[in-house]
């Protein structure tokens, strides 16, 4: 076996007298004379080499990069624990390339407070060496807390760090400054819990940022901005603005933004954006307190406050399909009452690439289904069409599949569609009428 | 998963038998003990050692030695990789393979990182160190030791010494 050579030339290096007769020994198969051996070796006090190490202890032999690496899987305090295992641990800790500030126990919450001091004397006792990654989370904080984190942050940011995630599980939002983020190494950054201003969400002083994804965030800015990012994840965030964020990502690869708390965010182009999945709950702002069944109150001179039309609400603009037209895969799942997507249907963009569309019952609203069709002429290379009727999902009691044929070919729907799936709980009559409208396009349907 | 081809060959996983197939272009690796395998250049790809040397036009019509890594062990990092590039997208399956992958004697888990290390696979470095990160995370100092036999060549003098000089991690 090619490794347990390796580990034997090892032994052979090592600079004691001790190192023939540990070979000699290996030769003569008696453990029992090789624990003899051991017993009888006096303690060494300086090596230049990795000392000799029992025959069972393979991660000892591991190279210190290695262990770096290893070492940085562990939370923080558990990592430098390892410095009494034995002589070549000692030092270990202080040079791994990752640090995760986090709790030993993921059952206990977790306080600032019982974090500081440990932190404090972790990153003066590290040797300067740069960091790959940086984590952390905490449950608890209060405001004398605060600038501590952010310290912890900027720590980070100046040993380069390429991947920063924090997590804060409390019931409030810890406030990040509102100062730029400066960083040419930062390529992920996953943030939980924080509140989040206008200059920090500008990352032209993030050159090379790729990731980026904000949960439970407060995003207090008008503009999310950042020419390198390609992933982008907005996910059960709220803004306490009344106007749009303009999110300008022009060179996104895929979209993420669900459950957004406040006026659904406006998406400025993307044209090299790939996938995109827009869901939109009750908590959205742009939800008419009117609805009834399809029909949205903005036609009208009672419109209710949510469809009046704010300053800059840009409202001739899309607010969300002319962002996400360019993609290949799109998952729309808007809300019942929301009236975006209604909106900007009006003037419907083309999906020049549109592969596969995930839908669900919002779009078959309406006597004529019309959001659906429309979105289906404006289609024209769709492969796949899924709906996802009154059902979330991942599994549905009823699951039909449909094959269309493009012999007579109508206009209104792509010819390389070769796939429609229709996912429900119940066979209704609102399944029954979504049912009727696809085979009108001559699609055939068997259950799955 | 291993199937030989009639020059002998092992072809392991999905690729496909001809060498000449245009669509799963293949590539040959050897391993340091001599034995071939065929790979689809994809899933060779995901070594970034591999995928430099493709893009620089190193790889000849021979293959790749690898001299650092041994059969038994390559032919694991192939089969995940040859999984990893088969359906990405299937996060549940790929979760379950990747728990059941890691599920093997701790110098087994060595050698992995090893050969990841040396071929820079990064989800398979970092997929094997966290697997042995997590069976350090909750363990005593003393656990820990057993668990990987490593003596403590520390004097108790010396020991207590660093306990005290690191008290603040151990409270």
């Amino acid at each position: 076996m090619a490794y347990s050579s390796f580990t034997q030339r090892q032994f052979s290096r090592s600079s004691t007298s001790g190192s023939t007769i540990i070979e000699q020994t290996m030769s003569s198969s008696s453990p029992g004379h090789a624990r003899r051996l051991f017993d009888g070796m006096p303690p060494k006090k300086k090596r230049k080499s990795p000392p000799p190490v029992s025959v069972a202890d393979r991660i000892s032999a591991l190279p210190d990069s290695l262990l770096h690496h290893v070492l940085s899987f562990l939370p923080a305090q558990a990592s430098v624990r390892t410095c009494v295992l034995a002589r070549r641990w000692r030092h270990l800790w202080r040079s791994t390339t990752g640090l995760r500030i986090v709790g030993l126990d993921d059952e206990v919450e977790l306080d600032v407070e019982d974090l500081r001091k440990f932190v404090d004397h972790l990153l003066i006792l590290r040797e300067r060496t740069d960091l790959d990654s940086v984590e952390i989370k905490f449950d608890e904080f209060c405001e004398e807390d605060q600038p501590y984190v952010k310290t912890w942050v900027r720590f980070a940011l100046m040993c380069k760090v390429r991947t920063l995630t924090l997590h804060v599980g409390a019931s409030e939002y810890l406030d990040l400054d509102d100062l730029p983020l400066v960083s040419r190494h930062l390529r992920t950054l996953d943030l939980d819990g924080v509140g989040l201003q206008a200059t920090f969400l500008d990352f032209g002083t993030c050159p090379v940022l790729q990731d980026l994804k904000m949960s439970h965030c407060n995003i207090n800015a008008c503009r999310i901005s950042s020419h390198s990012l390609k992933h982008l994840t907005i996910y059960c965030c709220n803004s306490d603005f009344d106007c749009r964020i303009h999110v300008s990502t022009p060179c996104l690869f895929s979209l993420e933004l669900s459950h957004f708390s406040g006026r659904t965010p406006i998406l400025e182009n993307m044209a090299l954006l790939e996938s995109a999945h827009v869901y939109l709950s009750d908590y959205c702002q742009d939800v008419c307190l009117n609805y009834d069944s399809g029909v949205f109150c903005g036609a009208n001179n009672n419109a209710c406050k949510n469809c009046v039309p704010t300053e800059d609400d840009c409202s001739r603009e899309y607010v969300l399909l002319g962002g996400i037209s360019n993609a290949k895969h799109l998952k729309l799942l808007p809300g019942s009452k929301t009236f975006i997507f209604a909106r900007d249907l009006k003037q419907c963009p083309t999906f020049t690439k549109l592969k596969t569309l995930l839908l669900n019952e919002y779009w078959c609203e309406g006597p004529d289904l019309d959001p659906l069709a429309c979105i289906l002429k404006n289609s024209p290379v769709l492969e796949k069409l899924t709906l996802q009727l009154f059902s979330k999902g991942p599994t549905h009691k009823v699951e039909m599949k449909g094959t269309y044929s493009s012999v007579e070919g109508p206009a209104a729907i792509s010819e390389h569609l070769h796939m429609v799936e229709v996912k429900c709980n119940v066979v209704d009559e609102k399944i029954l009428k979504v049912l009727k409208f696809l085979t009108a396009f001559n699609i055939r349907f068997g259950f799955v | 998963m291993a199937a030989t081809t009639a020059d002998g060959s092992k072809v392991v996983g999905g690729g496909e038998k001809s060498n000449v197939d245009e669509e799963s272009k293949m590539i040959t690796l050897f391993s340091s003990d001599g034995e071939r395998f065929e790979v689809t250049q994809e899933a060779a790809a995901m070594s970034q050692t591999i995928h430099h040397m493709m893009e620089d036009g190193c790889v000849d019509d021979e293959g790749v030695h690898l001299p650092n890594v041994g059969s038994s062990i390559l032919a694991m990092v192939i089969e995940y990789c040859n999984r990893h590039v088969a359906s990405p997208d299937e996060k549940e399956d790929i979760r379950s393979f990747d728990a059941g992958f890691v599920n093997v004697e701790h110098h087994t888990l060595f050698d992995i990182i090893r050969a990841a290390n040396y071929l820079d696979v990064k989800e398979l470095m970092d997929l094997c160190c966290q697997t042995v990160a997590d069976s350090i995370k909750s363990k005593s100092v003393e656990e820990i030791r057993e668990l990987f036999g490593i003596v403590n060549d520390f004097t108790p003098e010396e020991e207590a010494e660093i306990r005290k000089e690191n008290q603040w991690a151990f409270e």
